[in-house]
């Protein structure tokens, strides 16, 4: 049995002779200790076959040369078989190894995308700002998927930022995604905000309205509460424009109890916006020098292969692409590839004339005006000179805008009193 | 040789263990392994002659084939009719 199995896997030869020939070669085989088995008379010819190790296929040969016969020799066994398949083998194994580092790569974590963020508004939250915070947490790329705890994610994003109302935490590939919705409350110049839920919260049962700057009231309409102010009334921030506190009087006008309300209302007013720029007539212009170049770089995890780089001790301009590795659309792998491309400039030193910089100022203030009526603001009055001042160009001014204004503030609960 | 016998009679041990003595063992009629033998002198499908020492093993039958063989010992296969010995 084990001389049997010891042919399987080392490999035997499979060996025909003639059989007038046999005896001797046989004799001869036996005298050369050479082990012989599964003999058999072949019925369609006058031959012989036996099988017998590989390590006598030489042996066998020489006994063939001194008997003079023809010998035909079969390799066969494991052994060979492995041999005849070796490339195919070599193909298979790289397509194992390749499967299995793709199925290990697959376990764990190589991308998260965080969606939905609105960088416009007064609560912006950037993308790295969240990144960040979630590393500290020890949720980032190279975390097992198995560790992904959505419902623990989704809490950490509450609770560091609370203006974060929705958020939908899942994972596709390699890929963890956080979808998230921010409340849309605009800077103090966007009076159209919508969506304060957050902030009304806190005063879900009684509140006042105060004014959350300087500024003179346009209008007020109030739809619950007792306002304080007129249209015309020049209010600091911080005072109550409508007041959460309404008095129940009787027939004869008396007082005779006050009830708390959460104030609510549209409140319009004027407030001047500060703008001051200055302008260097002087600058620093990059001109070409026409050294240009590029090449590739691999990160693979903390390691960085560059195929190349740009000439030192010159000044230049890089730019770099950077693509993740993904297969099947979803199946991020920690392996990026890098295009830099780079073009060399010098430094010159140049001067702005008045009218180019004059119109860099209005250009600026254009800019900046348009995107206060792009956040709902109307613009009433624009009181910003540019004038020259020494070696510098100022635009410095006000511009007056009408806004909404008011921000629910803490009513202390006092319970409703019966006079 | 009295030693040999003496060992044979009196401690049991066989005496083809210490002798050059072949050993032919026969199973059923389908059988037979020649130890020790010394060459093959014929072989047919009616007929087998195996040399041993101090005589030629000879085999009759139908189907006869060489099993396999080692340098000391050979197997035989078939169905055997007759097992003979010549002396030499």
């Amino acid at each position: 049995m084990w001389d049997y199995l010891n042919m399987i896997f080392r490999g035997y030869v499979t060996v025909s002779i003639d059989s007038k020939i046999s005896v001797r070669f046989f004799n001869i085989c036996r005298l050369k200790r050479v082990k012989i088995s599964g003999i058999e008379s072949m019925t369609d010819s006058d031959e012989v076959s036996f099988r017998t190790s590989i390590k006598n296929k030489e042996m066998l040969v020489k006994i063939a040369e001194k008997t003079g016969t023809d010998i035909k020799l079969e390799e066969c066994g494991l052994n060979c078989i492995c041999r005849r398949i070796r490339n195919k083998l070599v193909i298979l194994g790289v397509f194992l190894s390749v499967c299995t580092i793709l199925y290990i790569q697959n376990l764990f974590i190589w991308r998260i995308e965080i969606t939905g963020l609105d960088t416009t508004g007064d609560y912006a939250y950037t993308n790295e700002e969240i990144s960040d915070y979630l590393a500290t947490c020890n949720i980032r790329t190279g975390m097992l998927k198995k560790d992904v705890e959505k419902e623990h994610i989704e809490s950490l994003i509450k609770e560091k930022y609370p203006k974060v109302i929705w958020i939908s935490v899942y994972t596709k590939g390699t890929c963890l995604y956080l979808d998230m919705e921010v409340a849309r409350v605009y800077n103090n110049y966007g009076g159209a905000s919508a969506n304060i839920s957050d902030v009304e919260k806190n005063f879900m049962e009684y509140c006042n309205i105060v004014a959350d700057r300087d500024c003179i009231i346009k209008s007020i309409i109030t739809s619950n509460g007792t306002p304080v102010v007129s249209a015309g009334d020049e209010v600091s921030a911080g005072d109550i424009l409508i007041s959460g506190s309404v008095s129940i009087n009787d027939d004869s006008g008396d007082t005779i109890r006050t009830k708390q309300v959460k104030a609510s209302g549209v409140i319009y007013v004027y407030c001047d916006v500060d703008y001051d720029r200055t302008y260097s007539y002087s600058y620093y212009s990059k001109e070409p020098s026409g050294e240009t170049g590029q090449y590739k770089s691999i990160v693979v995890g903390r390691l960085r292969l560059d195929m190349g780089g740009e000439p030192s001790g010159k000044s230049f301009e890089k730019r770099q692409e950077q693509t993740q590795v993904c297969f099947f659309n979803k199946m991020y792998l920690p392996i990026y590839i890098i295009n830099n491309n780079y073009s060399g400039y010098n430094l010159k030193e140049a001067k702005y004339t008045e009218e180019e910089l004059r119109i860099i100022a209005d250009s600026d203030l254009n800019y900046y005006i348009d995107t206060l009526q792009e956040k709902g603001v109307q613009i009433v009055e624009k009181n910003v000179k540019i004038i020259t001042v020494g070696e510098t160009l100022k635009a410095s001014g006000t511009i007056r805008v009408v806004t909404q204004a008011g921000v629910p503030a803490e009513l202390h609960e006092v319970p409703a009193t019966e006079q | 040789m009295l030693k040999l016998k003496w060992l044979n009679e009196y401690i049991g041990i066989p005496e083809d263990v210490f002798t050059a003595n072949s050993r032919v063992t026969v199973l059923s009629y389908r059988f037979i392994s020649i130890e020790n033998f010394k060459k093959i002198i014929c072989v047919s499908e009616d007929n087998i002659r195996i040399k041993c020492k101090k005589y030629i093993v000879n085999i009759t039958g139908r189907k006869l084939m060489l099993q396999n063989f080692t340098d000391y010992e050979i197997r035989i296969t078939g169905f055997i009719s007759s097992i003979s010995y010549e002396m030499i």
